[in-house]
């Protein structure tokens, strides 16, 4: 959660821009790692980055602050959007163009030795297998660091079910990369 | 190494610096949507069906269904063997211990996060019961009673204080 | 005679200095609880923190090796604890009989997922001195986020499976209760007394409810773990309690129509 970040929230519910971009600097990187490890084509993930967060700018009237951290919201938002993106797409997708592109991506790390970046194009490509609520609870357990109470405020279960979505998840996980 | 671990390593992943200028710049030019009025109590109920507001009707629910015991009243001696009054009550005492044995299981596996300050979540809301030592004991030989006594600070609580 | 004594104070010396650091490493744990154990008493460990924290030494390498030094052995501690937690919970189950092939082979599983458990913690027990004083923050903060996610996941669905199984005589009982009920009820020709009928009725239905409920539980619990097993188990106790509330109601009722 960012530091004050009720104030700045009530802030941005109330029209200051200068707010909004507080958050959006903040929760951006998180929500477009979100959404490039889900779709893959970094100019899909760029799309719908910026999507999210329009949204979310353009919806900030209706927000209530009810004690649960902004980021759930976006990450409900950016669910549904990637959601409606692949019900939308029409044309088949070359999934082997996809790979390439995130692999691209893992590629250009810096300061990544190269065993490591074979083990995560290997994880990648499991998660990938995974159902999208399984890969969703593990991104942004995992890899966002979110805890349990806000990943099931983001996808809408209970914590009980998150829990037990990262743990078959994992189990998963691990059966696949053995 | 471990797969979480690994999983952690994606978050070396970063937007475009460039992309990020002009997505920002363009969204908070966006000009502000404001809340149309309310005009009537309708919709201002739908107003307050908001995101996170179901969670709490839920939770009334959950804690309706999952709080409270049922009492019965106590009956005088009564000589047919099958409705007999003692062996009711002790099959009804094991049900009841029974009862209070599930709570302890559920209460000491689904604490509620305490570090932050906002309420616990309403799947987890047994309130805590001074239990009798009958049941004290069954939950210590089935393993379910915690390591640490209750007048200690519990393994999580400790590990919050670590974490701060 | 006197090389005799000799070698005997040189042993006995030996043996004093041998003990002395022994002696000063070994610290007494103080006295704990029944079924607690002396590594899980925190008190003493975050009194030692807040001291540390609050009036640290003047020399300032001095108070960061003073911090990291509690805060090492306090998560230590914490490890040991969560691992004597999951020894307890593992010797139960091993205790354990379901008379069940199916629920004997979900015991199996549980105690190799308690094993892995245990791994994991002794995993951290050996990174405990690599810590730095940020990095212990960021294991607990781990340790908290694994325990909810896997730790009690797991020790739940244990608890689940010995308390379902406990359950199963009561099923039995309140069933053999609700027959012989029935039975005397038919003897003493009450069976058409509306009250009476209703009340035994009611009793059957919330058994059969609870029996329904308890059979579902099983379901639950031969799935991979499932959130609801608890809730359920839970639900189908309390319609046995109701069923015992109307037991205790026909009781009355039977007792206001006879001349007992």
């Amino acid at each position: 959660m960012l530091d004050g970040e009720s104030k700045i929230v009530l802030k941005a519910v109330g029209g200051e821009a200068s707010a909004f971009g507080l958050l959006y600097d903040h929760y951006q990187p998180s929500i477009y790692r979100f959404v490039i490890l889900k779709v893959s084509r970094r100019e899909e993930a760029e799309d719908l980055t910026h999507q999210v967060f329009l949204n979310a700018w353009q919806n900030i009237h209706k927000y209530k602050d009810l004690g649960f951290p902004f980021s759930s919201w976006l990450y409900h938002i950016a669910r549904n959007l990637i959601i409606d993106h692949y019900r939308a797409k029409r044309e088949h997708l070359n999934v082997d163009d996809m790979e390439n592109e995130l692999m691209a991506e893992i590629v250009n790390l810096p300061d990544t030795e190269t065993e490591l970046r074979m083990e995560m194009e290997r994880a990648r490509g499991a998660i990938k297998k995974l159902s999208p609520l399984h890969q969703d609870v593990l991104l942004m357990r995992f890899v966002e660091e979110l805890s349990i109470r806000e990943t099931a405020k983001a996808i809408g279960k209970s914590e009980g079910a998150v829990k037990v979505l990262q743990f078959r998840a994992i189990e998963k996980l691990k059966k696949m990369l053995k | 190494m471990e797969i979480q671990e690994i999983l952690k390593k994606f978050k070396q992943i970063n937007p475009d610096a460039d992309y990020t200028k002009r997505s920002r710049s363009f969204i908070v030019q966006t000009p502000f949507v404001v809340a149309p009025p309310i005009t009537s109590p309708w919709r201002a109920f739908m107003q307050s069906l908001q995101f996170g507001s179901a969670i709490a009707l839920v939770g009334a629910t959950v804690i309706l269904i999952v709080g409270g015991f049922s009492s019965w009243r106590a009956l005088s001696p009564f000589r047919i063997a099958s409705l007999d009054i003692a062996a009711l009550q002790a099959e009804a005492e094991a049900v009841n211990m029974q009862v209070e044995l599930t709570d302890i299981n559920y209460r000491e596996n689904n604490k509620p996060l305490i570090a932050n300050s906002t309420p616990a979540s309403s799947s987890a809301i047994v309130a805590k019961k001074t239990v009798s030592s009958k049941v004290s004991e069954a939950a210590e030989q089935m393993g379910l009673s915690p390591a640490t006594s209750s007048e200690s600070i519990s393994i999580e609580e400790a590990l919050y204080k670590l974490a701060e | 005679m006197l090389k005799t004594i000799k070698i005997s104070i040189s042993a006995l010396s030996g043996l004093i200095l041998f003990l002395t650091p022994l002696a000063q490493a070994v610290e007494f744990p103080a006295a704990s609880a029944a079924g607690t154990d002396p590594s899980c008493q925190f008190q003493d460990y975050a009194k030692a923190l807040e001291e540390a924290t609050k009036n640290p030494s003047e020399d300032y390498g001095e108070a960061i090796r003073a911090e990291l030094k509690i805060r090492h052995d306090w998560l230590r501690a914490i490890l040991n604890c969560s691992n004597f937690e999951t020894k307890k919970l593992k010797n139960a189950l091993r205790e354990f009989q379901p008379n069940d092939a199916e629920l004997d082979r979900l015991r199996n599983q549980i105690l190799a997922q308690l094993e892995d458990v245990s791994q994991y913690y002794d995993l951290q027990l050996s990174k405990v001195d690599d810590h730095g004083l940020r990095s212990t923050k960021d294991a607990a903060r781990a340790i908290i986020d694994w325990r909810a996610g896997t730790h009690s996941i797991v020790a739940e669905r244990a608890g689940n499976l010995m308390l379902w199984s406990k359950n199963k005589d009561l099923f039995a009982s309140a069933r053999a209760r609700y027959d012989l009920i029935g039975q005397t009820i038919r003897r003493l020709n009450l069976m058409e007394q509306e009250e009476i009928r209703g009340k035994y009725e009611a009793a059957g239905k919330s058994l059969s409810q609870a029996e329904s409920l308890n059979s579902s539980a099983r379901k639950l619990l031969l799935q991979s773990a499932n959130p609801d097993t608890t809730k359920v188990i839970k639900d189908s106790l309390e319609n046995l309690s109701q069923t015992y509330k109307s037991f205790f109601e026909l009781s009355e009722g039977i007792k206001e129509l006879l001349p007992i």
